[in-house]
């Protein structure tokens, strides 16, 4: 019978270098199994010290307390053809090398474009005085932290925790409580969704960017 | 708990969260694991997901965990034996149930198929609200779908006859032969961290640590284990009588205070109370906690946070807040519902002026004058204690191991001599090579050892029991019968040993009595010479279908006290008034008022949500829990608030009849419009508080204290109606009216 | 399954966006006619006015819109510095700092040539750059929002930001504000120029403002013409389009946008030139109140559009789920228990 593990990817490696990691670091989020109990937002917020209001992760639930009643988590998915990265006028956002979405807030010049390019709304912005948003854009950051010198004081306050780096999972990934929420090396992942469609069949319950956009959309 | 202990003889989940994996069918019954223990659930979705296991759903709400279930079943609160035994009723009635199981495993199964016939599906569906089919419809997909588990928590204990729908759970598995198999079994879910720990120990006022009551044996069990002398523990109570007297318990303490000595117990009342990590918003009829925490001489709150307790009572003085340190602070071993002990290291010292428990402990039996028989036992005693403790935060590990070789020591009755530090210890280092499946080690110093090491433990070299009652292995790896609690002979001189060939192997073939004194034993003598026979020390005895020495032998419906079926009280009463129970009386019959029903039309039921915890002092204050759930609201039907004119976000009045007190009490609360409940039952989540009957009591914490979210406690409403035996509180099920604020 | 709709706020929150939206939009418009009045009326007095004022009223159009959008900004101080932050040259931001910022000196020096009357030889060459630089200017107002139009896979995520529509709808009704804009400044350049003679011009306003009026009118049968396309595109679009057409045409927008726009904005004015026309023409009454009516009703109408926009920009394309995957078991019924 398929037992579903989830493996942490760079373990065996650790240390904070990534140029050896070839694949891209990939979310599944499994709407079979979101319980929406949580979890994972408030991990996020208390790993990365995410101001009130702001979610980098938060959990949408449809038809609640009725039939089909179905929950799913929304980070950012570090999408491949990011639309962020593709409007943001100043590259404050682009891809790194392991296919992380990143940040840089040192040039983010806060203008809100990316939420509206965003299939997933991931983008956050600190609300602000009556005359709106004010500040850079915040949002999830895979749990690798920013473009500053990892570990650093700096980059824990703009950016929170840098677990890639230390060699381990996203906070929200790792404390889920049914494992619905996935995170690692895109061949891991793609593992764990084989597995657990084989025991499920047809469809599976994988959610991301293609399932999540059907064409047309 | 009393119910499982009454019907197998072990107070406790038979198998363990883990071994869901191997259910084929999973009944969740009174419970809500998605928001309650959330990681359960991911045992639950893989058996869903790998075995293509039934998950069914049985509540009065569509709560987070029905959306995972293939079945949801809507049941009126309070009715569980009525269902329960209506799918026995279609069991039998089909020839589904394991005859061999029955007969040679369990007893009374006669009379009870007696009582089974009185439940016929029409009546049941009547009385539960449930329709025909679907009890057909459950019926047959346990009994096609075996092993599988029934999984219940507080929907089926807070109940004025809580025991006897917990016993019935027990006898649908047992009609199934569900028992002692993997993927079988009654797996209560316990609330708290190592409550089953606290259960364990004695956390009850009717028995002293392992299970050995208050009677004389086991105070001088304990006595030799403390090696204190016998009279001196005399010394310390009124008369012998008095320390053979079951004290009060948590959900009626307050009527020590409030009522005349002459109804209680005992002739004086309780002059003062100390909470020691409980919330007074998690008490039943909170108003009268209110009245008693004003009446009584001293108040005293061990914990991390200023509770409930310390804002609720309107005095000036005699309060008192000791902060304590949280289990992060302290070294500690803690007991999951899996009965698995786990060690778990000190994070940091206590911060502040926090204490930890112990220090706190011994320190006021230091100055209480007993700190040397406290801290004192065979083996001399715990060590690493200053010699004066005043202001000492916490004690070494050294402290915490000794506290846990003494339980070692003593606790032998549910097997507790295994749990040696050093194991549990070993256990932490090598948790990598535990198998998800069946907690076994593979490999290592812990080779075949269980995780947890499951009582009952019965030596230091015992793996452990991680499924209760399975008597498909030997004794050594972990096999056993069911307890012969209540010796060979019922009353009725039918036997109480289990049938030739129903034995774990590696024993004698049959049922067998317990080991003379196993329990008592220290040298644990008696429970190695019985393993070494390959006998269980406590014996190999039958599941009781017929529990003789209870009130309701065998279990019967009875409607809730605050009913809403009139017509049913009467053909369904409650039980007759109790004089004196747990030392206050307990009225049954004389305060079941078919009228309420109509002042009183809807059901109120309360329970949790996943972002607090009971009384939430702590959660409350978390800003991220917070934010997820601000404020507390009340949990209406669509059609029952458009009929009351409400709109989401309203305010309104929660009302419930008059109890104890003589006057109606109310809560203010929000509405939410959810389909969740169904158009008869509103739901009421319990862990608020700071805001009585409307009134906020937000200036009463001291400065910077209170909680970042106050509100209304469910608790201020809930009314009268407590369990038979076990005086749990009827906090599942009562009567309400709503209206606009 | 029914899909999953995330609702996101930030632009609507506040005035910025919408406000740069109409006068970027605007002085795109006014910066056009104008310059065409100026190329094409060779010289005549009405049409030289005409431009003149157009000419005047782009400058602070333009500048309080170009404030206003770096205003909406986390970090104006950044975006005052564009051309040195500003290095994705595919994101419309890029391209629309770049054309506010030649947009916004051209203007300025255009108004300049007719102040101080640099001749008309520099004037209307200015001329001939800022016809299809105003242009630009209006239809980019549009672009920025429908920007998925650079999206990778050709899919865009607010639906109501339809690419195919939204620009031209802007530069309309860019042309139709910026006309009435004119209409109305020269009305009151009219009243001005009677106190204050060395505004010079003046002239017969009346005229031009009636003249400015009828293009107007045309504008705003454009429009109008566009905005039923832009409707009809929404409503036979993709389940995004759908909802959005709801929110606009019935859902908690539809006031705004039938009342506040298509009726504020289109149809009332268009009806007051008829009343207007018929009343001068056929009863010889100036009646001059009903235009500047009619223009001040065609601003608002239009400030509108841009707002209900905005706002709509709030739904983004609906999330899908994967269809249950979980056979439940199937029992067949039991003889005699039904079910
Ligand atoms: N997040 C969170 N988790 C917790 C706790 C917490 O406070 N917060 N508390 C812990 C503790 S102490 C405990 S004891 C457990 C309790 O765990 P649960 O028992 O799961 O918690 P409840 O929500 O009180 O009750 C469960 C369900 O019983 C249903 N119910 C009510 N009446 C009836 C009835 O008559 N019959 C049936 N079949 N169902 C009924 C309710 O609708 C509710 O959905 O949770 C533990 N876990
Ligand atoms: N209406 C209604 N009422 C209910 C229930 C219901 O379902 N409905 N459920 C009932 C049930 S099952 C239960 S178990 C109770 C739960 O109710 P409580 O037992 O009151 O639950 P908690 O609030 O978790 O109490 C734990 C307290 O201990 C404190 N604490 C935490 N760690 C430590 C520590 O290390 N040391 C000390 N000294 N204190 C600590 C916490 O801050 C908290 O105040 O509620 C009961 N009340
Ligand atoms: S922000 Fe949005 S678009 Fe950009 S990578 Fe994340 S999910 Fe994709
Ligand atoms: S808000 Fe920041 S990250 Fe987003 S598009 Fe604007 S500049 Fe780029
Ligand atoms: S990956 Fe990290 S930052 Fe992103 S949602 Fe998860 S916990 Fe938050
Ligand atoms: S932790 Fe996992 S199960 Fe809980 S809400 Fe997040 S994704 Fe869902
Ligand atoms: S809160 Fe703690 S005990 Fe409860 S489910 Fe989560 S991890 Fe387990
Ligand atoms: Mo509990």
């Amino acid at each position: 019978m398929a037992e579903t593990k989830v493996t942490v990817p760079f373990r065996q490696a650790g240390g904070p270098e990534l140029k050896y990691a070839p694949s891209r670091l990939k979310f599944y989020i499994d709407v079979k199994r979101c319980i929406e109990c949580g979890g994972c937002e408030v991990a996020c917020k208390n790993e990365n010290n995410v101001p009130a209001g702001i979610a980098r992760i938060r959990v949408v639930t449809v038809n609640e307390g009725e039939q089909g009643e179905t929950n799913v988590a929304v980070p950012c998915m570090h999408c491949s053809k990011a639309p962020c990265v593709a409007v943001c006028p100043v590259d404050a956002l682009f891809h790194r090398p392991d296919g992380i979405v990143a940040l840089n807030k040192e040039t983010c010049i806060g203008c809100g474009y990316c939420l509206y390019a965003c299939p997933f709304g991931a983008p956050q912005f600190p609300r602000g005085a009556p005359f709106g948003a004010r500040g850079v854009m915040d949002k999830c950051t895979y749990c690798a932290g920013g473009p500053e010198v990892p570990f650093s004081e700096r980059e824990r306050r703009m950016y929170g925790a840098n677990r890639i780096a230390e060699g381990k999972l996203p906070m929200c990934a790792s404390v889920c409580a049914t494992k619905a929420l996935v995170a690692g090396d895109a061949e891991e992942v793609a593992n764990v969704v084989r597995m657990r469609m084989a025991a499920r069949g047809v469809g599976g319950g994988a959610w991301g960017w293609e399932a999540a956009y059907g064409k047309g959309y | 708990m009393a119910g499982l202990a009454n019907v197998f003889g072990y107070g406790a989940m038979t198998n363990h969260q883990n071994d869901i994996r191997n259910s084929r069918a999973i009944m969740i019954i009174g419970m809500n694991p998605a928001e309650n223990h959330p990681i359960s659930m991911q045992h639950i979705l893989t058996a869903k997901e790998t075995n293509r296991a039934v998950v069914i759903s049985v509540d009065p709400r569509f709560t987070k965990t029905s959306a995972f279930a293939n079945k949801y079943v809507r049941i009126r609160s309070g009715t569980d034996v009525a269902f329960v035994y209506g799918l026995i009723h279609i069991i039998l009635a089909n020839g589904w149930q394991d005859d061999k199981f029955i007969q040679e495993r369990t007893y009374g199964f006669e009379e009870f198929k007696a009582e089974i016939a009185r439940y016929d599906p029409k009546t049941v569906s009547d009385i539960t609200g449930v329709p025909e089919a679907d009890l057909a419809w459950v019926a047959r997909a346990m009994a096609e779908n075996r092993p599988g588990t029934v999984i219940w928590a507080m929907g089926g204990t807070q109940h004025s006859h809580g025991t006897a729908i917990v016993r019935t759970y027990c006898h649908l598995q047992m009609v199934l032969g569900n028992m002692g198999k993997p993927g079988g079994g009654c797996d209560v879910f316990r609330g708290h961290d190592s409550i089953q720990g606290v259960t364990d120990i004695g956390g009850g006022p009717e028995t002293l640590p392992g299970y050995y009551g208050i009677g004389e044996s086991a105070w001088k069990h304990w006595s030799r284990v403390w090696d204190v002398p016998y009279e001196w523990l005399v010394s310390r109570f009124k008369d012998k009588k008095m320390m053979e007297k079951p004290g009060f318990t948590v959900s009626r303490w307050y009527e020590g205070v409030l009522l005349d000595p002459k109804e209680l117990g005992q002739d004086v009342p309780i002059k003062a109370v100390m909470f020691w990590g409980h919330s007074t918003n998690s008490m039943q009829q909170m108003d009268r906690v209110k009245k008693a925490l004003e009446k009584v001489e001293l108040v005293v709150d061990v914990d991390p946070y200023v509770t409930n307790t310390a804002v609720l009572p309107d005095r000036q003085d005699g309060v008192y807040i000791l902060p304590a340190a949280t289990n992060y602070e302290q070294w500690n071993s803690s007991v999951n519902t899996n009965r698995d002990n786990q060690y778990r290291q000190k994070v940091v010292d206590p911060v502040w002026e926090a204490r930890t428990d112990l220090a706190i402990m011994v320190d006021l039996a230091e100055r209480l004058g007993f700190r040397k028989q406290f801290t004192h036992n065979m083996k001399g005693g715990w060590r690493g204690i200053p010699a004066s403790v005043k202001d000492v935060k916490g004690f070494s590990e050294q402290t915490m191991n000794d506290v846990l070789r003494e339980i070692n020591m003593g606790a032998l009755s549910i097997g507790y001599a295994g749990h040696t530090p050093e194991r549990l210890k070993r256990q932490q280092e090598w948790a990598h090579v535990f198998d998800i499946r069946t907690k076994k080690a593979v490999g290592g110093p812990v080779d075949g050892e269980q995780w947890g090491l499951p009582w009952p433990c019965w030596t230091d070299t015992h793996p452990g029991t991680p499924i209760l009652y399975r008597n498909d292995v030997p004794v050594a790896e972990g096999g056993c019968g069911f307890r012969a609690s209540w010796g060979p002979k019922a009353p009725d001189g039918r036997t109480l040993l289990a049938a030739e060939g129903s034995a774990p192997p590696g024993g004698p073939s049959g049922g067998y009595p317990a080991e003379k004194d196993y329990a008592t034993d220290l040298t644990l003598g008696a429970i190695k010479k019985a393993l070494a026979e390959g006998r269980s020390p406590y014996g190999n005895g039958r599941a009781r279908f017929n529990s003789w020495n209870i009130p309701d032998p065998l279990p019967v419906h009875r409607e809730p006290i605050h009913s809403p079926r009139p017509d049913l009280i009467v053909k369904w009463p409650t039980y007759d008034d109790v004089k004196e129970h747990y030392r206050v009386p307990q009225p049954y019959k004389s305060m079941q008022k078919p009228e309420w029903a109509k002042q009183y039309p809807i059901i109120l039921t309360t329970g949790r949500v996943v972002e607090f915890e009971g009384g939430a002092a702590g959660e409350r204050s978390a800003s991220w829990l917070v934010e997820l759930n601000p404020e507390m609201y009340v949990e209406v039907h669509p059609k029952l608030a458009h009929d009351h004119g409400l709109r989401h976000g309203d305010w309104v009045w929660v009302e419930t009849p008059e109890d104890m007190d003589g006057r109606p009490s109310r809560i203010k609360v929000k509405v939410k419009v959810t389909k969740r409940v169904g158009p008869d039952t509103v739901f009421l989540p319990f862990h608020w508080a700071g805001v009585f009957e409307g009134r906020s009591l937000a200036h009463k914490y001291p400065e910077g204290t209170a909680p970042l979210t106050i509100g209304e406690s469910a608790n201020t409403v809930t009314t009268y109606g407590y369990d038979r035996l076990t005086q749990m509180q009827e906090t599942k099920t009562s009567l309400c009216r709503i209206k606009k604020a | 399954m029914e899909p999953i709709v995330l609702w996101q706020h930030k632009w609507g929150l506040s005035f910025h966006i919408p406000w740069y939206l109409f006068l970027g939009g605007l002085a795109g418009g006014t910066m056009t006619v104008g310059a065409l009045a100026d190329l094409l009326g060779g010289g005549r007095q009405g049409f030289r006015q005409f431009a003149k004022v157009a000419a005047y009223v782009t400058v602070p159009a333009i500048l309080v819109g170009g404030l206003a959008l770096s205003f909406h900004l986390g970090k104006p101080e950044r975006g005052f510095a564009f051309p040195l932050f500003f290095t994705n040259y595919q994101s419309w931001l890029t391209i629309g700092g770049s054309v506010v910022g030649t947009f916004a000196p051209l203007s300025l020096a255009y108004a300049a040539a007719w102040y101080f009357d640099f001749g008309r030889a520099v004037r209307l060459v200015l001329a001939a750059i800022a016809v299809p630089l105003g242009l630009v200017m209006s239809l980019y107002t549009g672009f920025l929002l429908s920007a998925a139009w650079v999206m990778p896979a050709d899919r865009w995520y607010v639906p109501l930001w339809d690419r195919d529509y939204l620009p031209v709808l802007f530069v309309l009704s860019g042309f139709s504000t910026g006309l009435a804009a004119c209409g109305l400044a020269v009305l009151l350049w009219g009243r001005l120029a009677r106190h204050f003679p060395r505004l010079g011009g003046g002239g017969d306003t009346g005229t031009v403002a009636e003249a400015t009026s009828l293009a107007d009118v045309a504008a705003l049968l454009a429009e109008g013409a566009w905005v039923y396309l832009f409707l009809g595109a929404l409503a036979s679009g993709t389940l995004g389009q759908q909802m959005a057409f709801g929110l606009l045409t019935r859902g908690e927008l539809a006031p705004w946008f039938w009342w506040g726009f298509v009726a504020t904005g289109l149809a009332v004015p268009m009806l007051a030139s008829l009343i207007h026309l018929v009343a001068h023409r056929v009863f010889h009454v100036p009646a001059r109140w009903i235009l500047y009516a009619k223009f001040v009703l065609v601003l608002a109408g239009g400030l509108v559009l841009r707002y209900t926009i905005v706002w709509g920009g709030d739904l983004k394309a609906p999330l899908v789920f994967p269809p249950a995957l979980f056979q439940v078991p199937t029992l067949p019924p039991l003889p005699g228990l039904g079910g």
